[in-house]
């Protein structure tokens, strides 16, 4: 076979390692050339305008979406090998959530690879999405038709389900798009419980101004790649300007890029 | 009692084993809101059949399926190709080609005067249920009797083995199917390979389309694709209840439009039988009439915040 | 042969010339109507319309033949064809909007239901034993052969009025297809609108049920609109095409069907507008699939030989096989992979140009944003000399754009 990047042992333990990712609708690029490696345990955001290519970016590394040239390592293999490695969480809006299941149904999905086609969900399987809706405060509601949820709830739902696939790398698209400021607080709750047991998590994430408490690591997208690395040497001013042009003020960068003990004294 | 085995008991046996797998299917259709696609496939069943019969020169069974087969096949095909490289919505990508592979038959059919041999459009929509006549089934001992057997009309057997088959897939693919018509998305990212369960199902479908043609035609196909399922959505919120409400909708449909089509004109004095075809659709649109009406759970939840 | 061209130019006789007008005419308000339709996203419900016919033709059928001994009168016949279809409407309309069933579910159960029915009713009047039944089931799939002249008259002046009505209503339904909510803050009724569109289409299918018969109707309003889309983004533009698809697909089908006797009128105007879209399908140069399929080709080898000749340029290891095979082609690395003197002076000319596209990007961020490049076109191409000179400078100078 042909020579890889694995060689490389950055690459080869990244959880994520994107070199060169085009993704186009047509002759209308959607990203262009995107070069993105995520270190292990690590906490990051892909940040960019509408339109910028985010939740493409991680369909197209998940192969959801077909790309037009570039190559996607998981642990320095292609993802079809390492897919059990990966937990995906799809923007909430994109499914039906009027299909007829209980909350427990759909976190019971993330069992899928642990349950053949003529095994039953057994009593343990049960217990374990039950214990991963509880790390969300959903308990309560196991019973419940997802119809009948919040659009909070449904995103701790979502949250529970990857959970339940006990991933090393968990992939979030949007996780605090239109949810409560409380179901926010237990998200990032259990995005950084995570990452404490040395899981990585990589979010496409709209709110610049929570970027600075909540990630450790960004990738600042707008089509290209503008800017990739830690939280406080790559989301500056300069990043910001060139990736949202201007879409945004000088006065509301000033105000993100302040370090949130600025903001917390204000 | 004679008259009911040799009259009645096929077609009845047939028109429920349709109707069940037909329903069975429906209930993946109408979650993926793809439930058109049925109506889609059983259209092209006559072009598909009606090609193969002017290639051949003969009716045979198996002639036939291919042919219908291959119709289906290419009209999926072309659905698809018109929706991806043109660009068109689907329904409508669906409407151009399955009208315009029907009119390919109608002409076909005209053309070559192929309406001598019992192919024809009528018979096309609404089948031939009634003709399905078992004579050796003469006595309750014939049931016992090989050589009676051996004289049940093939369609019989044909039905059954389709509808094992598809019941055989949903057992099988049932985690796939659920999960990839709840959320594709999560599904390719876990591997359930959604893409080749959505075709698979469509193959289903196109099969049981086929099969059923010959005997009850396509439009209690459409109607059984649809309608059980459908109602069996507005009485639970639980999938698996829906799946067994949709299969006894479908047996009341079958059965009830069967006994009203053969007896029913008799009851008020009338010396005639009715389509058991049509009985069954309307029987069954009924049914969701009544469902749409009263059925627990027909309207959207609409996700309201309960305290969190 | 012969035949084809006399009916071609309406001169096979007064009947012929009278039916070609009038599916011309039908086909145009078809193609009209079937626009809006399009655009608005429910191009199926024609399917439902057309199929709810049957119940309504069939019961009009017993009345006038249980009232006056003759079913087949023609404007009868069309009444109860439009009650129940308007019945099958109405249907689809609450099944979608009051239960959680979706609009496919709604036209699927609702078509299936009302043939079904229509069915039954046929196998009824064929009980019945009355007379004139046996044009009936021609209403399935259309004939012309033995219309009598004042029908064909009627469906032509019906057709033509549709056409006038539909012509003056355009830009009412156009706004409601663009943006229903817009319309409905501006004060434009958009639920009366919807139903009018819908009224229309529903009298287009009843005027085309004996012409191309109540399942192939659905194709006059759903495929020339869709091969309309091939040549136009704008939208009144598209239902220009699609009547002018209609008219010629109404003309080509009822004068080939004159060409032999028995040959059935529907499937030929349905065959004839297919032929058009399929044409469309390809050729089309916006949205045909030859030149998309073209353009997307050239686009993907042009992204690759540029990551191509970047990684050169950086001295990184190039692994994609079809970008090795497109420097190759343009002889920009040897069999070997080893660049030649060409590649790396193009190496040297695309890092080159990255970089001025990407000092342009974060001094002018704002224009960059809505410049919509990629930095695959020549940058020189974009950018006015001047600002191509100022590039030139600071990259050239570092120490003064650090400023």
């Amino acid at each position: 076979m042909k020579a890889s990047r694995i060689e490389d042992p950055v690459i080869a333990e990244s959880p994520l390692a994107i070199h060169g990712l085009t993704v186009s609708y047509g002759q209308k690029p959607v990203i262009y050339s995107v070069d993105f490696v995520i270190p292990p345990g690590s906490l990051s955001a892909i940040v960019g305008p509408n339109g910028a290519g985010k939740s493409t970016l991680l369909k197209a590394a998940l192969g959801i979406k077909r790309r037009l040239s570039g190559e996607v390592l998981v642990y320095g293999e292609p993802y079809a090998k390492q897919s059990h490695h990966v937990a995906y969480v799809p923007q909430r809006s994109s499914v039906d959530w009027d299909f007829p299941a209980t909350v427990l149904d759909v976190v019971v999905m993330g069992l899928f690879r642990d349950l053949r086609w003529w095994q039953l969900t057994r009593r343990r399987h049960r217990d374990k999405a039950m214990e991963c809706l509880s790390r969300v405060g959903m308990e309560s509601f196991a019973k419940r038709q997802i119809g009948q949820l919040s659009g909070g709830q449904q995103q701790r739902v979502f949250l529970a389900r990857a959970l339940a696939q006990s991933a090393d790398l968990t992939i979030l698209d949007e996780p605090f798009a239109g949810v409560d400021a409380a179901t926010e607080k237990a998200i990032v709750e259990v995005l950084k419980a995570l990452k404490q047991q040395g899981k990585t998590l990589l979010c496409v994430h709209h709110d610049l101004s929570t970027v600075r408490d909540y990630f450790d690591h960004v990738l600042l997208l707008n089509v290209r790649r503008i800017a990739a690395g830690p939280v406080d040497d790559m989301f500056t001013e300069a990043t910001l300007q060139e990736t949202y042009g201007g879409r945004l003020s000088p006065l509301q960068i000033e105000r993100i890029v302040a370090p949130s003990s600025a903001t917390q004294e204000a | 009692m004679a008259d009911f085995l040799m009259l009645s008991l096929v077609p009845l046996v047939v028109a429920v084993t349709i109707s069940l797998t037909c329903a069975l299917l429906g209930n993946f259709l109408v979650l993926r809101r793809q439930s058109l696609i049925g109506d889609a496939i059983s259209h092209v069943a006559l072009p598909g059949i009606v090609a193969s019969f002017l290639i051949t020169g003969t009716l045979a069974a198996s002639a036939m399926m291919i042919g219908a087969g291959v119709a289906a096949l290419v009209t999926v095909a072309m659905i698809e190709l018109i929706k991806h490289l043109g660009r068109v919505e689907s329904s409508a990508a669906m409407g151009v080609v399955f009208t315009a592979i029907f009119a390919l038959g109608v002409l076909m059919l005209e053309w070559n005067d192929a309406s001598g041999v019992h192919l024809d459009v009528e018979h096309a929509l609404y089948g031939n249920l009634e003709s399905l006549i078992w004579f050796e089934g003469v006595h309750w001992s014939s049931l016992f009797d090989p050589k009676a057997l051996a004289d049940l009309p093939p369609q019989l057997a044909r039905v059954a083995w389709v509808g094992l088959m598809v019941l055989t897939f949903v057992v099988v693919a049932w985690r796939p199917l659920v999960v990839g018509s709840f959320d594709s998305a999560f599904a390719a990212s876990i591997q359930a390979r959604p893409v080749l369960t959505d075709l698979l199902l469509v193959i289903m479908v196109a099969i049981t389309a086929i099969a059923a043609f010959d005997a009850v035609g396509s439009i209690i196909v459409i109607a059984m694709f649809i309608c059980p399922a459908a109602a069996a959505r507005l009485m639970t919120n639980h999938l698996g209840k829906q799946v067994a409400w949709s299969q006894v909708f479908a047996l009341i449909s079958a059965v009830l439009g069967y006994v009203l089509a053969g007896y029913g004109p008799g009851w008020i004095g009338f010396e005639a039988s009715l389509s058991a075809a049509g009985m069954i659709a309307s029987l069954t649109g009924l049914i969701l009439l009544l469902a749409c009406l009263f059925g627990p759970h027909r309207r959207r939840d609409g996700g309201q915040p309960a305290s969190a | 042969m012969d035949v084809w061209l006399r009916a071609l130019t309406f001169s096979a006789g007064y009947n012929t010339s009278l039916v070609t007008l009038g599916a011309m005419l039908l086909g145009a308000s078809a193609g009209m109507i079937g626009s809006f339709i399009l655009l608005r996203k429910r191009s199926l419900v024609s399917d439902a319309i057309s199929h709810a016919t049957l119940p309504g033709l069939m019961l009009a059928f017993i009345v006038m033949a249980a009232l006056f001994d003759n079913g087949r009168w023609l404007p009868g016949l069309m009444i109860g064809a439009g009650l129940s279809a308007a019945f099958g409407l109405w249907g689809v309309q609450n099944i979608s909007e009051r239960t959680r069933l979706g609009e496919d579910a709604a036209i699927g159960a609702v078509l299936s239901t009302l043939f079904g029915l229509g069915v039954v009713l046929i196998t009824a009047i064929q009980a019945m034993n009355t007379g004139g039944q046996a044009g009936l089931t021609d209403y399935l799939v259309g004939s012309t052969a033995g219309m009598l002249s004042g029908e064909a008259q009627l469906i032509g002046v019906c057709a033509l009025v549709l056409l006038i009505a539909i012509f003056m209503l355009r830009r009412q339904f156009l706004l409601v297809c663009f943006d229903a909510e817009y319309a409905t803050t501006n004060g434009i009724p958009v639920q009366r609108i919807d139903t009018l569109m819908l009224m229309l289409l529903l009298a287009v299918t009843v005027i085309g049920l004996k012409v191309t018969g109540l399942i192939l109707i659905v194709a006059l309003t759903i495929i020339p609109p869709v091969t309309g889309r091939f040549w136009t983004d704008r939208p009144l533009q598209m239902v220009a095409i699609a009547a002018i698809c209609g008219v010629l697909a109404g003309y080509l089908g009822v004068t080939l069907s004159s060409v032999r006797t028995g040959l059935p009128t529907g499937p030929l105007i349905v065959l004839s507008t297919f032929a058009l879209f399929a044409l469309s399908l390809l050729i089309s140069p916006r949205r045909g699939i030859i030149a998309m399929l073209v353009a997307h080709y050239r686009f993907k080898t042009r992204v690759h030989l540029r990551q191509g000749l970047l990684a050169m340029a950086r001295r990184e290891a190039i692994y994609d096989t079809l970008t090795l095979r497109v420097l190759r082609r343009h002889d920009f690395i040897r069999r070997d992979h080893v660049p030649t003197p060409a590649g790396l002076a193009a190496a040297r000319d695309a890092e080159h140009e990255e970089q001025l596209w990407s000092l342009y990007r974060s001094l002018y961020p704002d224009e960059a944003a809505h410049l919509d490049h990629l930095g695959l076109e020549p940058i020189s191409d974009c950018l006015p000399p001047d600002m191509m000179m100022l590039l030139e400078l600071r990259l050239h100078s570092p120490l003064r754009s650090a400023s």
